[in-house]
């Protein structure tokens, strides 16, 4: 499976995998996994670089190669280890290495806490700056799908971190 | 159809990609009716849906920024040298 990647492929390859490890990260809360699902998606990319037509949504290409095998570990996981009540991602909560102040170790926390399609939805849609067209097509569902997950992740954030709707002001922002 | 078996065993790979683009024709056509419609709602960035949905702006503004301080982080550090290194191997084994 040999071949010479163009030049200018190479480098959007390059390009994009800072935003692939942001994604990786947000999306399983551990760097280390973070990195080798990158380094597996690289691979698998680079392997399969034939069925990306130059000139489409590279991105949004890589992106769906990381998530499949994100979400394809996770399903092999959960079969090895009962973890239907997403206890495994809770644990992934506490990483002493991650500084930052207490309200974003809250959120992060928060953030793993949440469903895996929910929290895939709002990354993609609220950080990673896909329409909501863009992430359905991601994410392998509807529009509409994503659209009502990436409500409930926020209802289910706004409720974890005990935001309640009456404060208009943000409880505790220093601002960053 | 060759293709599409080739991409299907790919474990947790590149199937589902192909599968999808099949999906995404039938659904475009399906969706094209309410289109104009989705796309209203989509450029309001969820205005329309706190009411529907009992989460203020304000909230949502709030939880928007610190999700993108959270990838923005990672965003901006330097790519690790192993996944660097593996750039390299990968495009070392493709000039042979």
């Amino acid at each position: 499976m040999a071949r010479k990647v163009s030049e200018s492929l190479r480098e959007s390859l390059v390009g994009e995998m800072t935003n692939l490890r942001a994604f990786a990260v947000s999306l399983c809360g551990d760097r280390e996994r973070a990195d080798d699902l990158v380094q597996e998606t690289l691979f698998k990319a680079w392997n399969h670089l034939d069925s990306f037509r130059e000139g489409t949504n590279l991105k949004a290409w890589l992106f769906t190669i990381l998530r499949n095998t994100y979400f394809s570990e996770r399903r092999k996981r959960r079969r090895e280890v009962e973890d239907a009540d997403g206890s495994y991602a809770a644990t992934l909560s506490t990483h002493p290495e991650q500084h930052g102040h207490m309200e974003m170790q809250d959120f992060r926390a928060a953030l793993v806490r949440l469903p895996d399609d929910q929290r895939e939805a709002l990354i993609l849609v609220g950080a990673a700056g896909f329409s909501y067209e863009e992430a359905a097509e991601i994410s392998g569902c509807a529009v509409g799908t994503i659209k009502s997950r990436v409500n409930r992740a926020r209802n289910r954030l706004g409720e974890m971190l005990g935001m309640d709707e009456t404060g208009t002001d943000e409880p505790g922002v220093k601002s960053a | 159809m060759e293709r599409i078996r080739r991409f299907n065993s790919i474990p947790g790979g590149l199937g589902t990609i192909v599968d999808q683009a099949e999906k995404k024709e039938r659904r475009r056509k399906l969706t094209n009716a309410g289109k104009t419609m989705t796309q209203a709602t989509g450029t309001r960035q969820g205005a329309s849906l706190s009411t529907e949905e009992g989460l203020s702006p304000n909230l949502q503004a709030h939880i928007g920024r610190h999700l993108r301080a959270v990838f923005d982080e990672v965003a901006r550090e330097p790519i690790p040298d192993r996944l660097l290194q593996l750039l390299k191997d990968l495009e070392r084994s493709g000039d042979k």
